[in-house]
């Protein structure tokens, strides 16, 4: 197959660490596929030349591994919109469901009209704002869309008011966004991979085991996550599948699942859990989870699993085509359509105005 | 769209118009117009709402909003749960399964939506309902919203302030929230059902600049067709910022 690879090179600057994961795995995974027989092009959402390149290629499917355009991350979606109007199938989910999972407060709205549980929230658009009464100490502060743990630091759980706010204070004027402050869920966390296909698959669960890390300390920040030699990082151990029992494991299978059903997700996905006292927390649901070959979870999982990377990657494009495919059949012929327009019309009261 | 061809020239503008196709991108490029005046999405609806994508990246400022706002508007399963989380009053409303018989409990005549249609069509029985799978997939979402009967209320709204005038805009709060909501830009039009708290049915996030109730609201400021125009394109925007776009 003809195959692109959507990535950012970030050949401009000096990478950060989450942006060097980024540039890797786009590069990794076209490796994969060379070697496995496809033919395929590489495409830098960073270089003009390399996206008109992609606006005139005849690829069959993207792998789409960007993330952001010149730095900026709404570039994702906008990577992902383009690929789309291309007409390009890509492995990532719809672009306008990765625009609503961008900002936190969107998607916690919409778990809870489905009842999903999720921690207490309040977004801060300013320092100067009062902390709704419902929410109490301790909490957690992190930016409305930040991604990649961008943020999170040993600042982001907070005791008081003057801990809330300075740390309200440097989301806002450091990361430009609002602020999400939410209760504190001390307690066990899991993720959960969810494998898109015709049958979405929950994959088995994994759990953040925080090694004796005192309590203030049991969550993964910026440093767990990039720096190797922290002691955080070191001392955060996935363990896959988390030991759990067989309620545990049915319940939060079922609430990953729903999560991803709710929003309409349609390619890979992880949610992450907090449990506490039998009651379990959505923390997130990441619709862009790393899955870079070395250390991702997402990936770690899929092993587990019995899949290997290049199974995973080609899962991913397969779905991303079939996926097309099912776009494609649903805006022609449906099959049992036995009414014509006019008919349609009269039954329907089809309305081409207002309501 | 040949009228607001005109106008924009009659204003002084150099104008030229382009189609939506796979050069699109590379037509900005070379263009590298200043603005431009996003019609896709008034005149038509599949994918339209994926070109705020080809402006962004071609880094130019466009007319009305951008991908979520449009977006949102096509997927009322989506926004409605927003709208309640705002504290925004919608109608009745559930968000069923085609091909589920039920209706959740709402009351006939129902509203069903589907982000393949730019408008609603109308169940006046349950019967309709039981139908709906000869028109859409099944086990996608739709959603289904009661149909209130009252007078109801427009009002137009440009970058959250009320267009074209700032008369006494008592429905302004709810449209503004719902617009932050959407993150819309640019003009957007806002129906509501009118009641002691008002509730908003419907929201127009790509009006058309020549619709004729637009025209005699603004004309009754004393606004004309070029005025009108010429005040969308002074309120265009993109999302990145200068330096994060491509030269």
């Amino acid at each position: 197959m003809n195959i692109g690879i959507v990535y950012n090179s970030f050949a401009h600057k000096d990478p950060l660490p989450e942006e060097k994961e980024m540039r890797d795995t786009g590069l990794s995974i076209g490796k994969y596929l060379s070697e496995f027989g496809h033919r395929v092009q590489y495409f830098d959402m960073d270089s003009p030349e390399s996206i008109d390149e992609l606006c005139a290629s005849k690829i069959e499917v993207a792998f789409n591994a960007c993330e952001r355009i010149h730095d900026d991350a709404r570039g994702e979606v906008y990577a992902a919109a383009l690929l789309e109007y291309l007409g390009i199938p890509h492995t990532r989910t719809s672009s306008w469901l990765i625009s609503l999972g961008i900002n936190k407060e969107r998607v916690k709205s919409i778990l809870v009209y489905y009842h999903i549980n999720t921690p207490l929230f309040q977004v801060f658009r300013t320092g100067e704002q009062e902390l709704d009464p419902d929410l109490k100490y301790p909490l957690f502060v992190k930016g409305l869309a930040s991604d990649n743990s961008i943020g999170i630091d040993e600042n982001s759980l907070v005791q008081d008011e003057h801990q809330l706010k300075a740390k309200v204070n440097q989301i806002i004027t450091q990361l430009h966004q609002p602020a999400l402050v939410e209760e504190y869920i001390d307690g066990r966390e899991f993720s959960v991979a969810i494998l898109p296909g015709l049958e979405n698959r929950v994959l088995p669960i994994s759990e953040i085991v925080f090694q004796d890390l005192p309590s203030e300390c049991r969550f993964l920040d910026y440093n767990a996550k990039w720096f190797t030699d922290s002691e955080r990082y070191q001392k955060t151990i996935p363990v896959c599948p988390a030991r759990l029992t067989d309620d545990e494991r049915q319940v939060i299978s079922q609430t990953a699942l729903r999560c991803f059903n709710v929003l309409g997700l349609d390619s890979y996905a992880r949610v992450d859990f907090r449990y506490r006292n039998g009651k379990l927390y959505v923390l997130e649901v990441n619709q862009n989870p790393s899955i870079n070959e070395e250390d991702s979870g997402y990936v770690r999982t899929c092993n587990g699993y019995g899949l290997d990377y290049l199974a995973l990657i080609n899962i991913l494009l397969k779905n991303a085509i079939e996926r097309k495919c099912e776009n494609l059949h649903a805006r022609t012929d449906r099959p049992g359509f036995s009414y014509s327009s006019k008919d349609a019309a009269d039954l329907f009261k089809l309305e081409t105005n207002r309501l | 769209m040949r009228q607001i061809y005109s106008s924009l020239k009659q204003i002084g503008y150099e104008v030229v118009e382009r189609g939506c196709s796979k050069s699109l991108l590379k037509k900005l490029r070379d263009d590298k117009p200043d603005v431009v005046f996003n019609l896709s999405s008034i005149y038509s609806w599949d994918k339209t709402n994926l070109i705020p994508a080809v402006l962004e990246i071609a880094g130019v400022r466009y007319t009305g909003s951008g991908i979520l706002g449009l977006s949102l508007a096509r997927n009322y399963t989506k926004l409605f749960p927003l709208f309640i989380n705002s504290g925004i009053r919608v109608p009745a409303f559930a968000i069923i399964a085609v091909g589920s018989p039920s209706s959740d409990g709402l009351c006939y005549p129902l509203t069903l939506l589907h982000d393949s249609m730019r408008s609603g069509l109308c169940l006046r029985h349950a019967e309709d309902l039981i139908r709906t799978p000869d028109l859409f997939s099944l086990g996608e979402e739709v959603l289904l919203m009661e149909r209130i009967p009252g007078e109801r209320v427009s009002l137009f709204v440009l970058d959250r302030l009320p267009f074209p005038s700032d008369g006494d805009q008592p429905y302004l709060a709810i449209a503004q929230k719902a617009y932050d909501v959407m993150e819309a830009r640019g003009l957007a039009r806002f129906d509501f059902i009118r009641a002691d708290e008002p509730i908003l049915e419907w929201i127009e996030i790509a009006p058309d600049p020549l619709d004729e109730q637009l025209l005699q609201t603004a004309a009754s400021v004393g606004w004309d067709v070029d005025k009108v125009l010429q005040s969308l394109v002074q309120h265009s925007a993109r999302d990145l910022s200068p330096v994060a776009v491509l030269s």
